[in-house]
């Protein structure tokens, strides 16, 4: 007595669960999600990972936390941009599905927003994300502007005003530098204090430096070593000798390297611009993999960052962040 | 309008389908319920047991958590009371046992350290001094072990930064002090002995457990101050976010609280001497079947029971309906008058008995309705008896008149004739009975009626009756051309200035036999031969037989059928012709079968 109406409505309810069945209990139309591997290549500027510690931190936990594959490359030869840009190239080649680039320059960072044989998302660390041909960036950066201000503004109010302020500029002059050479001239030109700068071209050209502070007039200065490295070296020859130190009437650097916080602890350094590298870290690798996910978002990010002196490395509300437990 | 339109459709709908439908919607209805309860309860089960479980890891945690700050503890009283208390410091036997103690336990300890009161390192190992200017008495775990002598004090995870280091290193530890009795030559002063516990090995120590997915556990201090945390780098970077301040009011037990806008199952459980509490979080959505295939999976149990229940159903209404539909077929049979269709008689019960009484009603209606008929035909046939037995008064008074007049003028061979035909005619009318007789004895019969009219009417016409041999054996109706005669005479003949002629005839045409009366009379109209067939009262004349001409049309129809009967053709002035159909059947035939 059923109808062919009916016959039509069982057939299609028996088909339909069968399709419920094969999605529901097998692979063969929904495949389970396996659990994906990113890969992700991390190109900085510099020749070695000293300035890249507590960054390497963060980024290793958010590999772990969000199944990265990272790695991490360094330059041969620090600051050459060329060399860069094939290291990113073959970073994608080999498979890299996102790249996290340190540009050696400002020049650098838009070159790799141009070339279009780049096709991965790629996360800029350091420099600001400009948008080149609706080309999707994104950038993790501190306000490297409004450090050089809060430093110069602590010069200012710390050291005498006749002073002289020595800028030990590093061999290349990436993003960063820049601008925290502009915020910090953009107090202590307004203020007429008179500034130096000193690029470092060889090893041992700050000490020579340090040493004219002695020999032949004497003078009393204020240093302010641009990169970690300019730094470190600066701390060293003042540790080494009691009479240079005796005529550098501050030093003062930026970075979060041990070694400089060290050199902040044994009161060699008088202060320090600080970042928070380690979430640097974490967010760069997070960023690249939202933008594998998802190629279209963009993300603009500035982090924390400050000034310390000695008396504050301890203070629970930096201590974690100079010395995060890995 | 679509309001009505559902109603229409609703009260359209089969009692099967009604079956169907209260039953599956039914069914739906309570497996939606129990299915909802059972989730629920299987929920929380489910819930209840992921939280016993994680009590039960988390206790486990807790004793190892114990036992290895029991060891530091035991360590530090080893220390204290093997090695410090009692013992010269100066003699350097000292720095050899802690150096011992301290190897035995390096996996956990970072430094061991014993400071005068006045802050100045007496003891360290591994070999260490302590930074230039470090003046530890200004430390709040060097001034809290003083003031609090009888105690262990553990401080917060911290990196150890008040020995000189010249490694490129830093060391994040959990400082683990009390304060000691030092016993240099014969003085005896109070100090402090530092354990510095690895931070590292704490934190191997609890990054091994696992809460499921998703879920993790922390390490906080009585006052809710992160010791240990997966994610603590984070947190303390504002990139995360903790409950810990809150959670770690709690007394040990499981709460199910909101973490940041997720429900979180949170399990706390305090670690013995610190008072330090390990707080484990299991994040609610882990207990939920959610992933995409565990819901079709759900969605597919429900249809294939709703498949299953519908199969149940549309077999249990097809049970009961398919006795009804049949009955439904039975009685729809009935309603369109095929009374001797088999009423269908099965199912439940119910169905039996009310098929039984259909069947027994259309068995009453068939009889009642063959009662009827008998009884019509019955008192039909009585009517023609009772009309054939009829003769017209006036025709038998003037037949008797003519015969008188006859004997008065001595024509008494001519009254002879009248009487006996008259004689034949009577004899012929009764036939004992019969409707049916054979064509010759009508023949003869209406031959009677005819003689004695044209005597009657002084030969004024006259008449022949010719038949073909073969059908003077079949069956013919009693009375049948008498009636036709008389209207040729009283209609045709009677006002006639001219002679007039009666022509009856009977022939075999096909199987059948035809009767023709045919007269030269005044003929009638269209209308009068209509009028004729339905027999109003205007035509009876009064003085023949009363038999009409629709009387002998109905009288062969009902016992011939149909097919069979009278046509009438006519013209005014013309004459009329009378065609009779009959079937050619031997009237001994009729005579058999009516005996049967």
């Amino acid at each position: 007595m059923i109808t062919k109406y009916e016959k039509l409505l069982w057939i299609a309810y028996s088909a339909v669960l069968v399709i419920l069945f094969l999605m529901s209990s097998t692979d063969l139309i929904i495949k389970e999600k396996k659990q994906e591997v990113y890969p992700v290549s991390v190109i900085v500027e510099d020749s070695t990972d000293d300035n890249y510690v507590n960054f390497r931190k963060g980024m290793e936990q958010a590999a772990v936390e969000l199944n990265v594959d990272v790695s991490f490359i360094t330059l041969y030869d620090a600051g050459d941009r060329e060399q860069q840009a094939e290291l990113a190239l073959r970073e994608q080649q080999e498979g890299a599905r996102a790249l996290i680039v340190a540009p050696v320059d400002p020049d650098a960072a838009v070159e790799f927003l141009e070339d279009d044989r780049l096709q991965v998302p790629l996360v800029l660390l350091h420099s600001e994300a400009v948008p080149v041909d609706d080309r999707v960036s994104a950038s993790i950066t501190f306000d490297y502007h409004g450090m050089g201000r809060e430093l110069g503004m602590q010069i200012q109010k710390e050291q005498p005003p006749k002073l002289p302020v020595y800028l030990f500029l590093g061999s290349g002059q990436g993003e960063a530098e820049r601008l925290f050479e502009d915020g910090l001239m953009s107090v202590l030109e307004p203020a007429g204090r008179e500034t130096l700068r000193f690029r470092r071209e060889a090893s041992g050209g700050f000490r020579k430096v340090i040493e004219s502070l002695v020999y032949p007039g004497v003078q009393n200065a204020v240093i302010v070593a641009m990169d970690q490295e300019g730094l470190v070296e600066t701390a060293g020859v003042l540790k080494d000798s009691s009479v240079y130190a005796s005529y550098v009437s501050g030093l003062y650097g930026r970075g979060t390297s041990i070694l400089a916080l060290n050199e902040l602890d044994r009161g060699i350094v008088r202060g320090l611009c600080i970042t928070d590298d380690f979430s640097a870290g974490y967010l760069s690798v997070q960023t690249a993999v939202r933008m594998i996910s998802n190629p279209y978002e963009s993300r603009q990010e500035y982090l924390v960052s400050g000034y310390i002196e000695r008396e504050d490395l301890h203070k629970e509300e930096y201590e974690k962040l100079l010395y995060p437990i890995g | 309008m679509p309001e009505s339109r559902a109603r229409d459709l609703i009260r359209d709908i089969s009692i099967r389908h009604s079956i169907f439908i209260c039953f599956t919607v039914s069914a739906v209805v309570a497996s939606i319920l129990v299915g909802v309860s059972l989730y629920g309860r299987l929920a929380d089960q489910l819930a209840r047991t992921v939280q016993e479980e994680n009590q039960v890891l988390m206790g486990q945690v807790s004793q190892s958590l114990d036992s290895y700050l029991r060891t530091i503890m035991k360590l530090s009283d080893s220390l204290y009371y093997g090695v410090i208390k009692n013992a010269d410091l100066s003699d350097g036997t000292a720095n050899g046992k802690m150096t011992l103690l301290y190897d035995n336990n390096k996996d956990s300890v970072s430094n061991i350290a014993l400071l005068s009161r006045e802050g100045e390192l007496l003891e360290a190992v591994p070999a260490a001094r302590l930074k230039s200017g470090m003046d530890v008495t200004r430390e709040t775990w060097f001034v809290n072990t003083l003031e609090r002598a009888d105690n262990f004090h553990f401080s917060m995870p911290h990196v150890q930064y008040i020995f000189d280091n010249s490694e490129n290193q830093y060391r994040w530890v959990i400082t683990l002090s009390r304060s000691v009795e030092i016993t240099q030559g014969t003085a005896t002063h109070q100090g402090v002995l530092l354990v510095d516990i690895s931070y590292e090995s704490l934190k191997q120590l609890l990054d091994n457990v696992s809460l499921g997915s998703g879920g993790y556990l922390y390490l906080a201090s009585s006052n809710g101050e992160l010791i240990y945390h997966p994610k603590m780098q984070l947190i303390d970077a504002g990139l995360e976010k903790e409950n810990n301040l809150s959670a770690a009011r709690r007394r040990d037990g499981n709460y199910r609280e909101k973490v940041y806008g997720k429900t979180c199952d949170i399990t706390v459980k305090s670690v013995g001497y610190t008072g330090w509490k390990i707080i484990g979080v299991t994040p609610e959505q882990r207990f939920d079947l959610n992933s995409l295939k565990t819901k079709l999976f759900l969605v597919f149990v429900f249809s294939f029971f709703l498949y299953l229940l519908a199969l149940i159903n549309s077999f249990i209404s097809a049970k009961i309906t398919t006795p009804i539909q049949k009955l439904e077929k039975s009685v729809n049979a009935l309603e369109a008058g095929e009374l001797d269709t088999e009423v269908y008689i099965g199912g439940s019960y119910e169905i039996q008995h009310l098929g039984r009484s259909i069947r027994d009603m259309a068995e009453r209606i068939q009889k009642l309705m063959q009662d009827i008929v008998a009884e019509h035909e019955s008192k039909r046939k009585s009517e023609f008896d009772t009309l054939q037995s009829q003769i017209n008064p006036h025709f038998l008074y003037n037949t008797l008149d003519i015969i008188v007049w006859m004997v008065e003028n001595e024509q008494k061979q001519e009254a002879v004739k009248v009487v006996t035909a008259l004689a034949r005619f009577f004899r012929i009318s009764l036939s004992r009975g019969r409707s049916i007789i054979p064509v010759r004895d009508e023949l003869e019969h209406v031959r009677s009626y005819l003689m004695i009219q044209q005597m009657r009417f002084k030969n004024k016409f006259t008449y022949r009756i010719q038949a073909e041999p073969e059908t003077l054996g079949l069956a013919s109706l009693k009375l049948m051309l008498q009636p036709l005669v008389e209207n040729a005479i009283y209609h045709g003949m009677e006002f006639m200035d001219g002679d007039g002629e009666i022509l009856v005839e009977v022939k075999l045409r096909g199987g059948q036999v035809e009767f023709l009366i045919q007269d030269n009379g005044l003929g009638m109209t269209a209308g009068q031969v209509e009028s004729l067939l339905k027999e109003t009262p205007h035509t009876h004349s009064g003085r023949g037989s009363g038999i009409g001409v629709k009387n002998v049309n109905e009288r062969i129809r009902l016992y011939f059928g149909e097919e069979f009967g009278l046509f009438i053709q006519s013209e005014p002035d013309e004459g009329t012709a009378i065609r009779i159909l009959l079937p050619a059947v031997s009237w001994q035939q009729v005579i058999e079968q009516e005996k049967k």
